[in-house]
């Protein structure tokens, strides 16, 4: 009898989280679990951000041995929104943890179990409704940190392959500056993919300059593929025609070829007016009823296009206006030191 | 941090001690964090580099195929990716990522974790020193009966396990793959045989990261037998779960620089009393080897408690220390239901203790232990640091001798007699030995006879003893010609 009573205990340990944000009641290791994947910036939810789960199972007493772990990868749909459930068959031991991790490539990623910013714990967790905030990747963050951070599982290293040049450059002392400034280096490797288009505006800042109220579908644009760089970013308007779309697109050059860059888009695009209003140079472009607004960030050694079509936009001061958005984006995710 | 971490404790205990088994100090957390910390905080990275030929140093990809380690990758198997130290499918992965895995396994199979004790007093491993009665023992056993393996009594010590042949992980290996990393023909086979000497230095340095908990160093078997959450059957070492709980593998607190010491086993006990379990054991208790309770009255002054202090601890150290010393010990306070702190000169906690019915008794509260913690982690991995600078020395290097030709040089004089090889690697990356020496005791620098016409690089490998007749492995790499 004795040894019957000592086999029933339970096989899942509490779970250190709630089971929905707004309860005291703990949650269930097993599962299932739901949220939805915001910026924090814009508040605007994130598609296609990747999130990795994965379940401890263990046994011991005194000395603990592993038995066997358990994953699920999912991806944010359309809304941000995600739902993950414990994959079918059962595995030996008690479960002891689960994980869950979201990334998106130009924003720091999320853990259930710590934050990024002091390593502390994350208490904010929850089964059910979980709600999580990403924010926009910073150019004084650390890579090395980031990918200790993120940890494993094939996914996410995939994902992660080109932040592991960055982390090596950083562990050599090759990017940044000993006082925290950010090194010339810095600056010439943000070709290496440190900043996308997808990180330069957030659907809530389009909609609060424009006043349009319908729903976006974004990611890249169909016509280039994502390089060291290009990068571009589509906000479809969902049930509405194409002139109510807005375009990003992003060159990350050095100097002499950003300026090149830049003079070719004056001379390509058409109805071209040049302009102040932003940045080092910018242009204004007007074909039909699409409008576009180019800038060359000399210092950054960038170039930006954005398109938007007079469905969404119908005054070009609103054009303008998420163009100075966009570079007011750039300035906080790529900080100068003093010219 | 210390005060937040003080009221995180119990939120955090009462949120997750309350079932399952017990766990040691943590391999996927605690373990997997010190070990991250110190090698990121280490010269590694830049010996990766230099040394053997990997650009991307700690981040540098390494391939095990599963089938050359099919014991390591059953294990594998059943741990989780999400701490980031395990292989993909095709059995790659970060030299990082390798050492760390390393210091993960190094528990697995259980038996093996009983070999991860010292008690420098004696020089010996896990005895029973405080082992429960018949009874207790008894009842742990039947509890215990069908669940998995458990904590007994018995091993070699950690400075034997080291050494021993029966250790899959220890220098042995460690060496074996290193030679290898160094000779082997090609870059696949170099950077397999470095992913292997990785692992095993990661496995060393678990064993002494392990010398950094009081219970391993203090011979004190009873403190891994506390029950941990509301089951009977939820038994092992407090202390090293509050570790788990509180920082996890992220939270891990930055290292402290380590004293300097000649070899690898110094690292964990030496003559000075400077190793690491030296260190631990002279300045904690652990639960089990708190001063023993002891009788006072209402006229009970300092003098008095210190010397029936003295009488009761079970080990000299931690000292009651003098009247003129730093240690305070406030009875008035003692008297109230919340006890007092005996604080080290750092004003670390040590113990608390309490006078009931005229009675003085100690114990480690789970806020006491937390501010162990806060100040044994970064000293341990900054033990860690140095442990893996001195398995991957950097005082052997080529360069020119005075009259132009190539010459190897040594730069400490710990350096006794041993086997120097020199390689020659051609443009496809393949390497070949060219040339074979002894070197002998004293010798400051060596001439390097002239490698084949083919050779854009040169590496060279010493494999010998210390002057204190350790084993010593080290290697040289540059570009050919010289630079």
């Amino acid at each position: 009898m004795l040894f019957a009573g000592a086999c029933s205990t339970a096989a899942t340990r509490t779970a250190p989280f709630r089971a929905r944000p707004d309860s005291t009641e703990a949650g269930n290791l097993q599962g299932p679990f739901s949220g939805q994947v915001k910026d924090s910036a814009s508040g605007d939810p994130i598609p296609g951000a990747l999130v990795y789960a994965t379940w401890t199972y263990e046994r011991g007493d005194g000395v603990s041995q592993p038995t066997g772990a358990a994953e699920a990868i999912a991806s944010t749909d359309a809304n941000g929104r995600y739902a993950i459930v414990h994959p079918e068959g059962a595995i030996e031991g008690r479960l002891n943890a689960f994980h869950l991790v979201v990334y998106k490539k130009g924003y720091v990623a999320y853990r259930s179990d710590r934050r990024f910013a002091d390593l502390g714990p994350r208490f904010d967790f929850a089964q059910k409704h979980n709600a999580v905030t990403l924010d926009r990747w910073h150019s004084d963050h650390s890579h090395v940190r980031h990918l200790r951070y993120v940890g494993g599982g094939s996914a996410l290293a995939a994902l992660t392959a080109w932040e592991r040049a960055e982390a090596t450059a950083e562990l050599s002392g090759e990017r940044r500056a000993a006082n925290g400034q950010l090194s010339s280096d810095l600056l010439d490797s943000l070709s290496d993919g440190r900043l996308i288009a997808a990180q330069l505006l957030g659907e809530s800042e389009i909609k609060d300059i424009t006043g349009y109220e319908g729903k976006f579908e974004s990611g890249p644009l169909n016509d280039e593929a994502d390089t060291a760089n290009y990068s571009s970013q589509h906000f479809k308007a969902l049930g509405q025609p194409e002139v109510f779309d807005v375009a990003i697109r992003l060159w990350r050059l050095n100097e002499v070829k950003a300026l090149q860059q830049f003079t070719e888009l004056s001379e390509t695009l058409p109805g071209v007016t040049e302009r102040d209003d932003v940045a080092d140079k910018s242009l204004l472009a007007i074909e039909g009823d699409i409008q576009g607004y180019a800038f060359l960030d000399k210092r950054r050694s960038l170039v930006v296009l954005i398109t938007c079509g007079k469905g969404q936009c119908s005054e070009q001061s609103q054009l303008v206006t998420l163009a100075t958005k966009i570079f007011s984006n750039i300035e906080a995710v790529v900080p100068l030191g003093p010219r | 941090m210390k005060r937040f971490l003080t009221l995180l404790a119990p939120v955090l205990l009462a949120a997750t001690l309350t079932s399952g088994d017990a766990i040691a100090w943590e391999a996927a957390t605690t373990h997997a964090g010190l070990t991250e910390q110190s090698a990121l905080s280490s010269e590694l990275h830049k010996r990766l580099q230099e040394q053997f030929g990997n650009s991307q140093g700690l981040y540098s990809m390494l391939t095990v195929p599963k089938k050359d380690a099919p014991q390591l990758f059953e294990i594998v198997t059943r741990l989780n990716p999400t701490h980031g130290y395990v292989p993909d499918a095709s059995g790659r992965m970060s030299a990082l990522s390798w050492l760390v895995l390393g210091s993960v396994v190094a528990d697995v199979p259980a038996e093996h974790a009983h070999n991860h004790f010292f008690n420098p007093q004696t020089g010996e491993g896990l005895k029973n020193s405080t082992e429960s009665g018949f009874t207790e023992r008894t009842h742990l056993a039947v509890l215990r009966a069908g669940r998995g393996p458990s904590l007994t009594a018995g091993g070699m010590s950690a400075q034997q396990w080291w050494q021993a042949p029966e250790n899959p992980l220890g220098y042995a290996g460690f060496a074996a793959q290193f030679r290898k990393a160094v000779s082997a023909e090609t870059p696949a086979a170099r950077d397999r045989h470095l992913a292997g000497s990785l692992l095993s230095a990661g496995a060393m340095l678990h064993v002494l990261q392990d010398m950094g908990a009081p219970s391993r160093v203090r011979d004190d078997i009873a403190a891994h037998q506390q029950q941990v959450g509301s089951s009977e059957t939820d038994r092992g070492s407090r202390f090293e779960r509050i570790a788990a709980l509180s920082f996890g593998r992220l939270g891990i607190p930055q290292a402290k620089a380590a004293p300097t010491l000649a070899s690898l086993a110094d690292h964990l006990s030496n003559t000075k009393g400077t190793g690491l379990a030296d260190v631990v054991a002279n300045s904690y208790f652990s639960s089990g080897t708190l001063p023993q309770p002891f009788k006072v009255t209402r006229n009970t002054g300092s003098s008095a408690f210190r010397a029936s202090l003295t009488s009761h601890l079970r080990r000299p150290a931690p000292s009651a220390g003098s009247e003129s010393g730093s240690a305070r010990f406030d009875l008035v306070a003692a008297r109230n239901s919340e006890g007092a702190k005996w604080r080290s000169e750092d004003e670390t906690c040590l113990a608390e203790y309490r006078i009931k019915d005229a009675k003085v008794t100690w114990s480690i509260s789970d806020a006491c232990a937390l501010e162990q913690l806060e100040a044994l982690l970064p000293t341990v991995a900054g033990y860690g640091i140095s442990f893996l600078e001195t398995l991957y020395p950097s005082d052997m290097s080529i360069g020119s001798a005075a009259d132009g030709t190539a010459a190897i040089r040594f730069a400490s004089n710990r350096y006794a007699s041993g086997t120097v090889r020199f390689f020659s690697e051609a443009n496809d990356g393949r390497r070949t030995e060219f040339f074979s020496g002894e070197r002998k005791g004293g010798t400051t620098a060596m001439a390097i006879p002239t490698p084949p016409e083919s050779a854009t690089r040169i590496t060279a490998l010493f494999d010998g003893t210390d002057t204190l007749g350790k084993p010593l492995l080290a290697t040289a790499s540059t570009t050919w010609p010289l630079p």
